[in-house]
C-alpha cells in the first residue's frame, strides 16, 4: 500500500506551544480523520504540510516528494478547504475561474463551473456574499477543479448546519471512490468523522496520541464504568481520565487490561468524543495532582 | 519573468473590481484637463497608478493570505510581483506625464487649435500659476520625473517596510517622509512669494541634455530600487509564515 | 439485494451488514450470481469507511457467501458452492437442535415431534 502522505517526526515549537515529534501515514485511496481538542496541533500540523509553517525538523513527503522542497509541485495537486474563503471577497464564480485557471496545469473551466452548478452556487454573485456552507462549498469546488489527488480539509464543517455537513460527506465519499485519490480531514466535530474515515490520528497536546484504523482505536479503548469499590486501586491508576461521582464512576481503559477487569465493572465502545474527552480530563487530573505537590 | 507576470496579472485581477478601474477615468480626466488649457494636470499622472495598486492592501490581509500558500507558485514570485506592479506603472505614468507635457505644448505652440482655445493653453491662469514659482514650461518636464521617481522609491520603501515589518510600522516610517516633503514642499512655496530662495529654474540644470538625462535618469533611478528592494524584501521574508 | 444500517443498533457496522447480506443469501431472498456494490461503492452509498466494507466483503468471501471474480467484482455465490451448503447445514442441524428441545420441553414425545415436521413438510 503507497503512503500519499507521510509524516516523520514533525517537530515544530511556537511560543507557548509545540509540535513534538508528530509521525504517521496515510494511504492511498483513504480518508484520515485528524482528530484533537482546539489547540492540539492540527492547524499547525496542515500549515506544515501545506508548508505555511517552517518546521524545526522532521520530514514531511507528500506523493513521495518532498513538502518543501518541492512545495510547487505538490500543490499542482493537492485540493485544500479551509474553515474560512481564501479569496477576494469582491470576485464572483467567472472572475476566479479566470483568476486561478492560469495556476494549475490541469484546471478545468468546464469541471469548475459544473462543480459550481451541480453545488448550487451563483453565477455572479460577489463570493463575499455567500454564506458560510456555500463559501465551503466554493473551496471544494476549486480543490476538484485541478485533477487533484489529495484533498486536506481543515475544520471545514465548523458552524455549518447539519445538512451542509452531510452534503460534505457526500462528496468526499464520492471523492474517494477513486482509490487514487486520498482525504485528511481535521476536525473536532467527531461525529463526521466517525463513520466515514477509514484511519484517524488523534492529536493532542502536540504529540499524536493515536494514529491507525478506526477500527484499531476502537478496538483499543473501552468505556468502563461500575461502582467505584469494585475497582481496585492499581487498576484505577491504569484508568484515563477518571470520572467518579457518588454512585459509581467512568474511566477510559485499555483493552489490553481486559483480563484484569473484574466481572462487576462494565465495559463498552469508545467513541471518538468520548476519547477526546477522557483523553483531556486525564489532562487535568495531571495538573491538579501537579499543583497539590507544589 | 512568466511567474511574476502571472502574479501580476492575479494581483490586478483584485484591485480590477476594487477601484483598479480609476486610474483609467482620472488618466482621461487629466487629458483632457490638459488639452482645454490646464496642463500641469499632466503631473496627475505620477500619482494616477496609485488605484492600480493601492487597493490590493484592502484585500492582502487575514484569511486571503492563505492563498499565496495555496497555489503552485513559489513565494518569492509573490514579492517580486508586488514591487513590480508599482514600480513599472509608475513608470508608465511618468512617461504619459512627459508625453502630455510635449503633446500640449506642441498643440499650443503650433496654432492646431482654434483661437480661443489657443488662449486658453497658455491663458493668463495658467501662466501665472507657473510663473508664481519662477518656473518655465520646461521645467515641468523635469519636475514631473523627478517626483514620479522620487514618490515611487518612497512607496516601494513603504511596501518593503509593510512585507518584513507589518502595516503599523511601515506607517509611522513613512509617515515622517511625507510630512517632510509637504513642509518643504510648503515652506518652499512660502519662501519663494518673498524670494528668498532661488526659482526652480535657476535650481534645474540649464543645459537641455543634462535635463534629459536628469529625466532619464529618475525612471533609472525606479527600475533601479524596484530591484534592489525587491530582491532585499525577497531575502528579508524568506522564512515568513503564512 | 437490501442493505441498510441503523444508527440505534449495539451491533458494529460491519457485522450489520454481513448479518444482513448472510441472513438474505440463506433465506434465498437473493438470486444466485447477484452482483454486489463495488467495496468503494458500497462504502459511498452507505457513507461509511471503506476499510469497513472491504471486511465485510472479505468476511463473506471466506464464509462462502459470496465470490470475488476478478476484474469483475463481487457476486453471490452459487448454491451449490461447497461453503455455502455446509453453512446452511449447519443451520438446519441447530433449527433441528431448537424444535427437537422445544418440543421435548412442551412435553412432546420424540414420535409426536417427527409427525408434526411431516405435517409441516407435507402442507
Amino acid at each position: 500500500m503507497e503512503n500519499i502522505l507521510d509524516i516523520k517526526g514533525l517537530n515544530k515549537a511556537y511560543e507557548g506551544f509545540a509540535l513534538k515529534d508528530v509521525t504517521f501515514s496515510l494511504p492511498k485511496g483513504y480518508i484520515m480523520g485528524f482528530v484533537g481538542q482546539n489547540g492540539s496541533g492540527k492547524t499547525t500540523t496542515i500549515r506544515s504540510i501545506l508548508n505555511m509553517a517552517n518546521i524545526d525538523s522532521g520530514k514531511i513527503s507528500i506523493f513521495g516528494l518532498d513538502s518543501v522542497e518541492n512545495a510547487v509541485e505538490i500543490k499542482e495537486r493537492l485540493g485544500v478547504v479551509f474553515d474560512s474563503l481564501y479569496l477576494a471577497n469582491h470576485l464572483n464564480i467567472k472572475q476566479i475561474d479566470k483568476q486561478l485557471a492560469p495556476f494549475y496545469k490541469d484546471w478545468s473551466s468546464e469541471e469548475f463551473f459544473r462543480r459550481i452548478k451541480a453545488f448550487g452556487l451563483p453565477d455572479n454573485k460577489k463570493v463575499g456574499d455567500f454564506s458560510k456552507g456555500m463559501k465551503m462549498k466554493l473551496m471544494v469546488a476549486v480543490a476538484l477543479s485541478h485533477k487533484a489527488e489529495l484533498m486536506i480539509l481543515d475544520e471545514p464543517t465548523s458552524g455549518l448546519d447539519p445538512v451542509a455537513r452531510d452534503e460534505l460527506l457526500d462528496i468526499l465519499s464520492e471523492y474517494i471512490s477513486d482509490d487514487s485519490r486520498s482525504v485528511l480531514f481535521s476536525t473536532h466535530i467527531t461525529s463526521d468523522v466517525e463513520r466515514i474515515a477509514d484511519y484517524i490520528t488523534v492529536l493532542h497536546g502536540g504529540k499524536v496520541w493515536f494514529t491507525g484504523t478506526k477500527d484499531e482505536l476502537h478496538e483499543k479503548y473501552l468505556v468502563l464504568r461500575g461502582a467505584e469499590e469494585d475497582i481496585s486501586s492499581s487498576l484505577r491508576e491504569k484508568c484515563i481520565g477518571f470520572h467518579g461521582y457518588r454512585n459509581g464512576f467512568d474511566a477510559l481503559i485499555s483493552a489490553d487490561l481486559l483480563d484484569e477487569i473484574p466481572p462487576e465493572l462494565e465495559t463498552e465502545k469508545a467513541s471518538i468524543d468520548e476519547i477526546l474527552v477522557y483523553i483531556a480530563k486525564e489532562d487535568s487530573h495531571e495538573k491538579r495532582s501537579e499543583n497539590d505537590e507544589v | 519573468m512568466k511567474n511574476v507576470l502571472k502574479m501580476m496579472r492575479f494581483d490586478y485581477s483584485i484591485t480590477k473590481g476594487i477601484g483598479g478601474k480609476y486610474a483609467f477615468y482620472f488618466a482621461i480626466i487629466f487629458t483632457v484637463m490638459c488639452l482645454i488649457g490646464f496642463f500641469p494636470a499632466a503631473l496627475g499622472f505620477v500619482v494616477t497608478p496609485f488605484a492600480l495598486y493601492a487597493p490590493l492592501e484592502t484585500v492582502r490581509k487575514g484569511d486571503f493570505m492563505k492563498i499565496y500558500g495555496l497555489l503552485p507558485m513559489e513565494r518569492r514570485y509573490v514579492t517580486k510581483a508586488l514591487f513590480a506592479e508599482i514600480a513599472y506603472p509608475q513608470i508608465i505614468g511618468g512617461i504619459a506625464c512627459e508625453l502630455l507635457l510635449l503633446v500640449t505644448g506642441a498643440i499650443g505652440k503650433a496654432h492646431l487649435y482654434p483661437a480661443f482655445l489657443q488662449e486658453k493653453l497658455y491663458d493668463d491662469n495658467t501662466q501665472q500659476l507657473i510663473s508664481t514659482l519662477g518656473m518655465k514650461y520646461s521645467d515641468l518636464f523635469v519636475l514631473a520625473a523627478l517626483a514620479t521617481a522620487l514618490i515611487t522609491i518612497i512607496v516601494l520603501f513603504f511596501y518593503m517596510i509593510l512585507e518584513i515589518k507589518g502595516e503599523t510600522v511601515a506607517l509611522v516610517c513613512c509617515m515622517p517622509f511625507l510630512i517632510a516633503i509637504l513642509a518643504a514642499a510648503i515652506g518652499y512655496m512660502l519662501a519663494n512669494d518673498n524670494g528668498a530662495v532661488p526659482t526652480i529654474t535657476d535650481m534645474l540644470p540649464a543645459s537641455t541634455v543634462l535635463r534629459v538625462l536628469l529625466i532619464i535618469g529618475s525612471f533609472a533611478a525606479i527600475i533601479a530600487a524596484e530591484q534592489l528592494i525587491g530582491s532585499f524584501t525577497v531575502k528579508a521574508t524568506a522564512k515568513k509564515e503564512i | 439485494m437490501k442493505i441498510i444500517i441503523k444508527n440505534s443498533s449495539t451491533l458494529p457496522i460491519y457485522e450489520q451488514i454481513e448479518e444482513q447480506i448472510k441472513s438474505q443469501i440463506l433465506a434465498g431472498k437473493v438470486t444466485e450470481d447477484e452482483q454486489l456494490p463495488s467495496i468503494r461503492q458500497l462504502a459511498r452509498d452507505l457513507k461509511i469507511s471503506v476499510i469497513t466494507t472491504t471486511r465485510v466483503y472479505n468476511d463473506l468471501v471466506s464464509e462462502g457467501f459470496i465470490v470475488s471474480v476478478a476484474g469483475k467484482g463481487y457476486f453471490v455465490a452459487p448454491r451449490n458452492n461447497e461453503l455455502l451448503r455446509e453453512r446452511m447445514l449447519c443451520e438446519m442441524e441447530e433449527a433441528i437442535e431448537l424444535v427437537v428441545t422445544n418440543g421435548r420441553n412442551a412435553g412432546l414425545s420424540d414420535e409426536e415431534i417427527i409427525a408434526a415436521v411431516k405435517r409441516f413438510m407435507e402442507e
